[in-house]
């Protein structure tokens, strides 16, 4: 349990609804991820550089600051760079995809969620090209 | 006025009977001088100026004057025959002129007279200028000649329209100068051509003999024409002014026309598209709240799917498959009070939502609403305190419905307070009417979404700042269904960031002082209860959120 956590991938979750944030909790951990919560796009701001994840779930419509302007303001801090955005949102990808993706989402996956999916997506992310994973900071 | 009239009259009759005496003595003195026989030569004299003199009358345009040849003949008689003979033939020659366009005794005595009058004056003062007026006849083309011309002409000219001006300033009560200046001085042609003409022709007689004076009717012709081609040219100038004025009017009437047709064709423009404008408006916040009812349907489905799917597979213990059952079911409630809150809406717009009316504590009502919000306030830390001003107030309506009311307004203000806030909530008696106060210190609403607070399909937050938290009907369905139950609400709020206050007004149907639930609870005229939340168990605390962070950190 200890090693996993050691080199266990941190995620940032952000999402204002309590029970999705409660399910994915629950769901993401049972897969060894480390995981920071975040309730709207404001805390997920400031939050983000001091845990430095290695991936963050950003839902779109949320208080404060919604998770597209979240995700551009994330853009731009060098250091924050690199860190893959997936967009998870209930709004109409038709509408709202286009958007997440010029701001710098390299996903956009519509809830509700397709764990199947997310699993697939999150390995490929956070394993790139089966190389072992970076060591955590 | 009376005065006036009785004042030109007696000036008429006066000018009749100066000229009568003048003609009487003027007739008299002629044929004293003459003898009984008459002048052959001024017999035909007589004739041409009496039958051709009415003929070439030109009349002035726009004035009473006129241009005559008449005075051409008059000055050659007085030239050739003597003042009398011009005197009389004035005279004549003035009344069949005055024929021509008058059918009034008086009138024509008077112009005939005022020629007789002013004819005699010019005779009398050329007599006393050079003695006898057969001497300026003889003088040949001298300068006493010219002299005597321009005298002639001038003191005719200035007797005969003084005289005329007099009687139409009295007529007319009007200033003498201004009535002469302005149908009279124009008239002075007449005269000085009248003049030059006789002096020619008088020389002629004088050196050839009488009848130079048909070789001279070319002279009469041209001073004749040209009257009638001055006339011409006036009155064709005269008229292309009319006519340039009458364009001018047509053409501003025109503009004015053209400008009232653009500028009814702007406002229509404007008003066709404010309409668009609306209706296009109307369309997108259907359309934004299609798409909220979709984000909200589907956004509880994401917690029951996945917990679901968990359970089945056996991944959750014993505690967390408890905790994803209760997770599961407060998302469906969720997802049920969206789809009720539609339902809601569409029967309200169909007309079709029924009353089940009964008669209702209110404090029940409120004290039910405040247990609904409990959870959501006790998860933001707010305090919520409640004041009742009155007591035993019964109101008539559907509790469920009215308990809507109240919980709606209250989940609003919890909704829009900050976590640490506070609500106010107090109940009083404003005349006939029970009022619900929700007061909180959120974040206010801004002036120009006030009036927008109830309607429907509209939210304030704009796209930078949604919140997941139902479709926004809450406070439409709160007026429906208070205006229903015959009362209504209202918002109030300073500005953002100056919280708001939301008031519900519902008629009193009566007042129980011996109310059994208020009896139970109630400690004098004033109840108090607040709900008072430990910060450390609220969920989306912002401290609470950032613990397990530190614990990842070190």
């Amino acid at each position: 349990m200890n090693t996993k956590n050691e080199n266990a991938r941190t995620i940032l979750l952000v999402e204002d609804y309590q029970e999705t944030r409660a399910m994915l909790r629950i769901w993401l951990e049972r897969r060894g991820y480390r995981l920071v919560e975040a309730a709207d796009g404001q805390e997920a701001v400031d939050l983000a550089p001091l845990a430095h994840p290695d991936l963050i779930l950003m839902d779109l419509r949320l208080p404060e600051l919604n998770g597209i302007a979240a995700t551009r303001r994330l853009r731009q801090d060098a250091a924050l760079q690199d860190i893959p955005v997936v967009a998870l949102s209930a709004l109409d990808p038709a509408m709202f995809r286009e958007a997440a993706l010029s701001v710098g989402c390299v996903e956009y996956l519509t809830k509700p969620i397709d764990l199947d999916k997310l699993e697939d997506v999150l390995t490929r992310l956070l394993n790139p090209t089966g190389s072992n994973p970076p060591p955590v900071h | 006025m009376m005065n006036k009239e009785k004042l030109s009259r007696a000036y008429l009759w006066l000018v009749v009977s100066i000229g009568s005496v003048i003609c009487s003595y003027s007739l008299n003195s002629y044929i004293m001088s003459s003898g009984k026989s008459v002048d052959f030569r001024l017999l035909v004299l007589t004739v041409i100026a009496v039958g051709l003199g009415p003929c070439l009358i030109v009349r002035i345009p726009r004035l009473t004057s006129q241009i005559t040849v008449s005075d051409t003949f008059i000055f050659l008689v007085m030239l050739l025959y003597g003042g009398d003979a011009a005197v009389l033939l004035a005279a004549l020659e003035a009344f069949c002129s005055s024929l021509r366009f008058s059918r009034k005794l008086i009138t024509i005595l008077f112009n005939s007279a005022a020629m007789a009058c002013a004819t005699f004056l010019t005779s009398t003062t050329l007599n006393l200028t050079f003695g006898s007026i057969a001497e300026i006849r003889h003088s040949g083309y001298s300068s006493s000649l010219i002299i005597a011309l321009c005298l002639m002409a001038l003191v005719q000219y200035i007797a005969n329209s003084g005289l005329v001006a007099i009687g139409a300033a009295l007529k007319l009560d009007r200033p003498l100068m201004q009535t002469w200046s302005k149908h009279y001085l124009w008239t002075s042609v007449t005269y000085v051509a009248g003049a030059s003409a006789a002096g020619i022709i008088a020389q002629l007689v004088n050196t050839i003999g009488f009848y130079s004076v048909i070789v001279t009717t070319p002279i009469i012709a041209v001073i004749f024409l040209t009257y009638r081609t001055y006339r011409e040219n006036i009155e064709a100038a005269a008229a292309q002014a009319q006519q340039a004025e009458k364009h001018a009017e047509e053409l501003s009437l025109y503009i004015a026309e053209r400008q009232r047709v653009e500028k009814e064709r702007d406002q229509l423009l404007v008003r066709e598209q404010q309409a668009r404008a609306e209706a296009e408006d109307a369309n997108r916040m259907k359309d934004e709240f299609l798409a909220l009812v979709s984000h909200e349907l589907r956004t509880p489905l994401t917690p029951i799917l996945g917990w679901i799917r968990m359970l089945r597979r056996g991944e959750l213990d014993r505690a967390t498959s408890s905790g994803a059952l209760e997770s599961i079911e407060r998302a469906a409630k969720y997802q049920e009070f969206i789809i009720n809150d539609l339902l809601d809406i569409s029967r309200i717009v169909r007309g079709k939502l029924n009353l089940d009316m009964g008669e209702i504590y209110l404090r029940q009502v409120v004290e039910a609403s405040l247990e609904i919000v409990r959870p959501a306030a006790e998860a933001k830390s707010i305090l919520i305190s409640c004041t009742y001003e009155c007591r035993g107030v019964l109101v008539s309506g559907d509790q469920g419905r009215l308990k809507q009311v109240v919980w709606n307004i209250l989940s609003n203000a919890v909704k829009f307070t900050e976590i640490g806030g506070r609500i106010e909530v107090a109940v009083k008696i404003a005349g006939s009417y029970v009022e619900i106060s929700v007061s909180d210190n959120g974040i206010g609403i801004a002036a120009d979404f006030l009036p927008h607070v109830f309607d429907r399909f509209r939210q304030a937050h704009n796209s930078e700042n949604q919140a997941l938290g139902g479709l926004g009907l809450g406070l439409t369905l709160a007026r429906y269904l208070t205006e229903m139950h015959g009362g209504s609400v209202h918002a109030e709020s300073r500005g953002l960031g100056e919280g708001a206050t939301f008031t519900v007004r519902l008629p009193i149907l009566r007042v129980q002082p011996d109310d059994p639930y208020v009896s139970r609870e109630l400690h004098g005229a004033s109840y108090e209860r607040t709900f008072e939340v430990p910060k450390i168990y609220a969920p989306q605390d912002k401290e609470f959120q950032k613990i397990p962070l530190l614990r990842n950190e070190t």
